[in-house]
């Protein structure tokens, strides 16, 4: 199992969508960081209203790492595990690829290769928040299911370091939940009372 | 009086009373679940289907500029009205885990009353084990088979599937798993041919060639419950060939899952509902052919059945014309 070291009460990704400039910045570094296949985008980047003036907005998903994981409810195997500070990891080797987490997620995140006989799905694969997997931490084997553990090496996550615009945030829940309410009271626009997802990911 | 036939004088609840039952009993399943137990949004649903018959499956059922700023993002990035059926498919995965153990043993133990009641089984006594007539064509017993194999095995890999917090998981149950989807694709011809062959009710409407006719439809004529269950056989086999081969089919990637995840939500669900309901009526279509009577499985492999036999448990085969010559 994973010794990483818990060094956030509670792990959390924000992305603001006035910042977000649809780069894409994060979604290819995590795809090159932990080389991932083709078909897996543990990361998205979309735009909403494309080419309305006034009315675009970007937005760079992945999993939320829910409080109460919908998909750890679903999985019939109960590959998925929670640590300690809110990362929502899953056992590779227990799960069947049933696609349940997928049916159950708010945010699209678990994502399965067609890489079996006549287009099956293979196992689930999803964000990791950089934290690898189950298996002996920064070995051969969690490399190559999971992608980089940079958590236990003590670093961001790859997506939000590589974010030019600061768009995307991560790290524990208060220091996050400053920056955003910094940023809404200097913009002027009201306030809200959390950034978006946050309700449907960590209640309200 | 002797030696005149009495006519008999049904009342319509009698002459339908298999019919009456099982559908004040599916309705009155239909309102508990629909409108007692189910926590899905049973307005959007309707709404949805709607929507679905017109063409649009990504789950919007109001115009799209009529969302505020918030919701369009939801719409954009994750699909819209996550709470409408997500919960619902949450909820049934959990419970089916939890009570359809406790729904077969009531099964069980129906099947068991009955066949107590019935004073047990009802068996053929064959004096002229080689007095067989050939009753099933050779087309007719690998398609006989093959749905019999397939059904087993889609039964079995599907519990694995659904009561995976028994197998664990693993190399095996991942197999069984990818195995389901693929045999259940296969299951589709064998499923339309079967709903083919055994509608016997065609005898009502048009009989064509007897030779021909009767290589590929099945003999005989149905009992009440027979009937049922074939028309269950055939209506949830739809539900679950449909919604089986969507499942496997359609696998969006990041970029479209937004436009078809609701979808597959209600598919998912309509899958679950479908494997459920089968069960039963698949249950019943055992109990009625190999359990209440004793059924003579070597006819299956080799199309030929005991005249005797026929006379005594299934007269309705024998009735055929070609069979008394």
């Amino acid at each position: 199992m994973s010794n990483n070291n818990v060094d956030y009460a509670r792990m959390k990704f924000y992305c603001d969508e006035q910042r977000c400039i649809h780069c894409d910045g994060c979604s290819v570094a995590c795809a090159e960081a932990h080389e991932l296949p083709v078909e897996i985008s543990r990361r998205k980047v979309v735009t909403v209203n494309e080419g309305k003036q006034g009315m675009e907005f970007s937005l760079s998903v992945a999993c939320m790492h829910c409080t109460d994981a919908p998909c750890e409810e679903v999985c019939p195997v109960d590959c998925f595990y929670i640590r300690d500070d809110g990362i929502v990891l899953h056992d590779k080797d227990k799960c069947i690829g049933c696609s349940y987490c997928l049916y159950a997620c708010p945010f699209g995140a678990p994502q399965f290769p067609s890489d079996g006989a006549f287009g099956t799905k293979g196992v689930m694969d999803k964000c990791t928040m950089c934290a690898g997997g189950p298996e002996e931490t920064n070995s051969h084997k969690e490399r190559e299911l999971y992608g980089q553990n940079r958590i236990a090496e003590g670093k961001v996550p790859v997506c939000a370091a590589m974010c030019s615009t600061k768009a995307l945030l991560v790290g524990d829940a208060e220091s996050v939940s400053n920056v955003y309410r910094e940023r809404v009271l200097s913009s002027g626009h009201g306030v809200q009372s959390a950034p978006y997802g946050w309700d449907k990911a960590y209640g309200k | 009086m002797v030696g005149i036939k009495r006519m008999e004088n049904k009342s319509f609840v009698s002459e339908y009373k298999v019919y009456l039952i099982i559908g004040f009993l599916f309705a009155l399943l239909t309102y508990w679940y629909f409108w007692l137990a189910t926590i899905a949004d049973i307005g959007y649903v309707y709404q949805f289907l709607l929507q679905i018959a017109q063409g649009n499956i990504t789950g919007l059922v109001v115009p799209y500029e009529s969302l505020t700023h918030h919701e369009q993002m939801e719409a954009t990035l994750f699909g819209s009205n996550y709470n409408a059926i997500a919960p619902e498919v949450i909820r049934a995965f959990e419970e089916r885990q939890h009570l359809l153990p406790i729904v077969f043993a009531v099964e069980l133990v129906l099947f068991a009353t009955m066949f107590i009641i019935a004073k047990g089984r009802k068996q053929a006594t064959i004096t002229r084990e080689e007095d067989k007539v050939q009753v099933y064509s050779l087309f007719q017993r690998i398609v006989l088979m093959l749905n019999i194999i397939i059904m087993i095995y889609l039964f079995i890999t599907g519990f694995s599937i659904t009561f995976g917090n028994w197998t664990g998981g693993g190399e095996i149950a991942r197999f069984m798993r990818s195995t389901h989807e693929i045999v259940g694709v296969g299951w589709i011809p064998v499923w339309l041919i079967m709903t083919i062959i055994a509608f016997k009710d065609h005898k009502h409407f048009s009989r064509p060639s007897m030779k021909v006719w009767n290589k590929i439809f099945l003999r005989g004529s149905y009992k009440p419950m027979n009937r049922i269950n074939y028309y269950a056989y055939v209506a949830f086999g739809f539900l679950l060939v449909l919604s089986g081969f969507i499942i496997w089919w359609m696998s969006p990637d990041a970029a479209t899952h937004a436009e078809t995840i609701q979808f597959k939500r209600f598919i998912l669900f309509i899958h679950f509902m479908g494997s459920a309901i089968i069960s039963f009526f698949t249950f019943e279509t055992i109990y009625s052919y190999f359990v209440s009577v004793k059924g003579y499985i070597p006819g299956i492999i080799t199309g030929k059945l005991p005249v005797e036999y026929l006379e005594q448990l299934r007269p309705d085969v024998l009735e055929e014309e070609d069979l008394r010559k």
